[in-house]
């Protein structure tokens, strides 16, 4: 399955929490994100088209996959492949496969980051 | 004197002062965009330390978070063009790592968020990453520019 932010989620995605705005990294999770995994597909997720990414955006997407314990870093290296769509989302990209294979279980990455 | 011995070196003499002239012009527009780049990355810890350390109200700092994240994407497509310019060895790869970090540094936390909290240790670590990156930028630029290989 292929969820292409720009035009599944918002071509304005922002923002970590819920809280933070209508299209944050946590509802892109929640909502898009989570019910394709659970389904058991292989889910390709295309960063291409969107007006850019935060760094809060994208660690609470992918990495809030592991921090809250929805999928381990090998099932997502099994079940999930982020595609950058164009050269100059590469930086998001691997910023985005980084936080996962930074992230820890139970670990909130903002109390990290301050330590 | 006969005809070839007057047009040879003439011909050689052209080409080698027109290809230098365009090697030069090349040069300097070159140069000119890693001045505009480093002139963009000051501006993106400028913002960003703004952001981060200056009292503002969120109609003052989500405007700005736009700015910031424009700015990044900008950046980003600049340093893309400068790697593909022809004949140049200029390499992301070498500011990309540190590039990423300002990234993290700058837009990560509870950044975009409306009750974004003052974070002075982030305005700071943002503002001395790009500035460490702006002269590595530099850095390149000027072993870039070298006639000589070593």
């Amino acid at each position: 399955m292929m969820i292409d932010v720009a035009s599944d989620f918002s071509p304005y995605p922002a923002g970590r929490f819920k809280s933070d705005g209508p299209f944050s990294g946590e509802q892109f999770r929640e909502d898009r994100l989570l019910p394709a995994l659970r389904r058991g597909e292989h889910v390709t997720v295309r960063l291409a088209g969107t007006k850019g990414y935060g760094s809060s955006f994208l660690e609470e997407a992918f990495g809030g996959l592991v921090r809250h314990g929805h999928f381990s870093q090998d099932q997502l290296q099994r079940h999930l492949t982020i595609e950058a769509g164009a050269p100059e989302y590469e930086v998001y990209k691997r910023r985005a496969d980084d936080y996962i294979r930074r992230a820890t279980f139970g670990i909130d990455a903002r109390e990290r980051a301050r330590a | 004197m006969d005809f070839w011995s007057v047009v040879t070196p003439t011909i050689i003499s052209t080409t080698i002062s027109t290809l230098t002239a365009l090697h030069t012009v090349k040069r300097t527009e070159w140069s000119a965009r890693v001045d505009e780049v480093t002139k963009d990355i000051r501006q993106f810890s400028d913002d960003a330390r703004r952001y981060w350390a200056a009292p503002l109200k969120p109609e003052e700092f989500l405007p700005l978070s736009v700015t910031i994240r424009a700015r990044f994407f900008d950046i980003n497509r600049q340093l893309e063009m400068l790697e593909a310019a022809p004949g140049r060895s200029f390499s992301a790869e070498r500011v990309s790592l540190l590039w990423e970090q300002v990234f993290d540094v700058a837009t990560g936390g509870d950044f975009e968020s409306p009750n974004r909290v003052i974070d002075g240790q982030r305005a700071t670590n943002a503002a001395a990453m790009a500035d460490e990156l702006r002269m590595k930028i530099l850095d390149c630029r000027r072993r870039s520019l070298r006639w000589w290989p070593w």
